[in-house]
């Protein structure tokens, strides 16, 4: 695995390179932040040419490592205008690697209105005319390639990508090649359809080279035994992160009505505990636990069915019950699980949707509890009206056009489902995060801390960071790191027998600390400050009803954990 | 009797897994972690004889029960 792929989307090139030194002992977010700063100009207009869109590997993508295939994607976000990287599950990035790509680099933007998709199997790579796969959902779309070419993974934008909403997301097919995995965050479906790509179709199979083929299965052995019998995975594998749903509300933290209160009335309609009883009542296609990539073992994903057990949506997670269930007020599963189906067809990102309706429904536009309103909203999204067209642009652009300031967003991108005055260690990660409001680059809602009081939380949120971003580094899902926990060597161990390295476990921080830095230099140099990095007013200002605070964790320790990412430091303080 | 698993890390001043057998008395998964000094917030889910159920679900004499750690969503 040492090309990269490079699509030049106006002059219609191909080009394999091989991959530079520099970028060998890297993956995933990190070699994505490398390539953006070495090739992209931070200031450059996030839909226009100068910018590009990236697929990156992960150090042990491709091979029979449980969890270890996220497919990770970014570009300069058209959402945040900063940079982003946003991964998810299934099939693309295992296939990728398979057939020996470490990244795939699309570039430049067609003249001509023509538009594409890419096509790749083992050493050859083509642009396919896609015209007539215009205006298709993603499901529609996979099902138009599948007939083509069966059981390839493909990776997609769905209409509102094409419509260039800055809210548009990637689809990524799962295990069973249905597009519900989702790089939904930051618009960068839209920086794909700018390139004028429906989507990346990857053909065939292939094993990974192994240097040390009996080392690797010994620590594949270890690793997998570990992450399989790990309390946090059998909760995965029963409840899924559906599981939070509970815990949230007993924090107070569960957004409900637009981030106005953070304890639901029609909570125990749409927990964790609910989802795996319909899911069994009703039999038919649903499932309480679903790989959503071949050999994993957590299996967090479930189907939810509907009355007469056909699928509804794959999966029903946590952010989406928390943005497009409580936020908005509706506590009817099927409609949260319809809500969810729809963005996933259309192509654009849950989390952002459901904050933008929230907003919508403070301003009156619909009552919160209105689900009929809520799925004729999706119906504007998708056919592209004005409403649609505000909605499908963030809850930010929502807030501006209906003269609403209790926007819950931090540098334009929305926040997911954890209220960041009653898990104070996530408020600090959504202020701070060069990618706007996003749990996943820190989250702490599972730590041993009054998740409620500012101390030690900007700590908290810096070392958390650290870790995550050493897993989207390596391409793993961050759903190991509560099985895996401090026993990082187990991964070390497995990298070394598949490249013959000797890597440890202070070099796997490193690599972690090195994509935090240069994903902070690369918002410096579009010019984002310290000052950047802040909390809304609408929670530094508004108490919480329940939990009676606001946040106030100070300005002066957020700024402290950019400024110690942009030095590397290894500590919070100096 | 009922016997019920505790991951470690759920209670502060326990770091280790433990297993408690204990006299069994009708009262709902909520009780029972009260009487064990859990708070409710702390716990990712309670599987009653491998099943998920609710806080308000009463357990039963012979009832097997583990809990489970907070997960992190996505």
């Amino acid at each position: 695995m040492d090309n990269i792929l490079r699509i030049n989307t106006r002059t219609r090139t191909i080009q394999y390179e091989t991959t530079p030194e520099s970028y060998l002992k890297t993956g995933g977010r990190g070699l994505i932040a490398k390539i953006l700063l070495d090739e992209v100009d931070p200031a450059c207009e996030p839909l226009g040419r100068h910018n590009k869109l990236i697929f990156a590997m992960g150090l042990l993508t491709g091979t029979n490592v449980s969890s270890a295939s996220r497919v990770c994607i970014g570009a300069k976000s058209p959402l945040t205008q900063g940079i982003k990287e946003s991964n998810s599950g299934g099939t693309t990035a295992m296939r990728l690697a398979q057939m020996g790509l470490k990244a795939m680099i699309l570039e430049e933007q067609p003249e001509d209105d023509h538009w594409h998709y890419v096509k790749i199997s083992k050493g050859a790579c083509s642009l396919e005319p896609a015209e007539a796969y215009l205006g298709m959902g993603t499901g529609e779309f996979c099902d138009a390639i599948h007939k083509l070419y069966p059981g390839a993974a493909v990776s997609c934008i769905g209409p509102v990508g094409e419509m260039l909403y800055s809210s548009a997301g990637i689809a990524t097919t799962d295990a069973d090649h249905k597009p519900g995995r989702f790089s939904g965050r930051g618009g960068l479906g839209a920086v794909m359809g700018s390139k004028k790509i429906k989507g990346i179709v990857v053909l065939g199979k292939d094993t990974m080279p192994l240097a040390d083929k009996e080392g690797f299965m010994a620590a594949l052995k270890t690793y997998t035994s570990v992450v399989k019998d790990a309390p946090s995975t059998l909760n995965y594998r029963t409840l899924g992160t559906a599981s939070m749903v509970r815990i949230m509300n007993g924090h107070g933290g569960l957004p409900t009505h637009n981030f106005s209160l953070g304890r639901f009335d029609g909570m125990d309609q749409i927990c964790g505990e609910t989802i795996f009883d319909v899911i069994t009542e009703r039999g038919g296609d649903g499932r309480t636990s679903h790989a959503c990539m071949p050999g994993c073992v957590i299996q967090c994903s479930n189907i939810y069915p509907d009355i007469e057990g056909k699928a509804i949506v794959s999966p029903l997670e946590y952010e989406n019950l928390g943005l497009l269930g409580s936020n908005l007020g509706i506590s009817d599963l099927d409609t949260v699980a319809r809500l969810n189906a729809l963005c996933n067809d259309m192509g654009i990102d849950t989390i952002e949707t459901g904050a933008a309706i929230g907003v919508a429904m403070e301003a009156g536009v619909a009552a919160f509890g209105d689900s009929e309103a809520a799925l004729g909203f999706m119906e504007d999204i998708r056919r592209g009206t004005v409403l649609g067209r505000v909605l499908g642009n963030g809850a930010v652009v929502t807030g501006k056009v209906f003269g609403i300031r209790n926007v819950p967003a931090v540098n334009g991108q929305a926040m997911p489902a954890y209220d960041p005055r009653a898990i104070k260690g996530m408020g600090v990660t959504y202020a701070t995060s060069p990618m706007g409001a996003d749990h996943t680059y820190g989250a702490t809602a599972r730590a041993q801390i009054e998740q409620a009081s500012s101390v030690g939380q900007a700590e908290l949120s810096f070392s958390t960071q650290k870790n995550m971003a050493v897993y989207d580094t390596l391409g793993f899902c961050i759903f190991c790191s509560g099985a895996v926990g401090n026993q990082h060597q187990l991964i070390a161990d497995l990298i070394n027998a598949r490249y013959g390295w000797s890597v440890d476990v202070p070099w796997l921080k490193s690599i972690g600390e090195e994509t935090l830095k240069n994903e902070h230099l690369f918002n410096q140099k579009a010019g984002f400050t310290k000052a950047h990095y802040k909390m809304p007013e609408c929670f530094t200002e508004r108490v919480l009803p329940g939990v009676n605070t606001v946040f106030d964790v100070g300005q002066e320790e957020l700024e402290q954990v950019v400024e110690a990412h942009l030095e590397g430091r290894r500590t919070l303080k100096p | 009797m009922i016997v019920v698993k505790v991951p470690g890390g759920i209670k502060k001043e326990v770091s280790v897994a433990e297993t408690l057998t204990l006299e069994w008395k009708p009262m709902t998964i909520l009780q029972w972690l009260g009487q064990l000094g859990i708070e409710e917030k702390q716990v990712g889910a309670v599987l009653v004889n491998g099943k998920p159920k609710k806080m308000s679900h009463t357990l039963e004499d012979g009832d097997e029960v583990q809990i489970l750690p907070v997960l992190s969503g996505g």
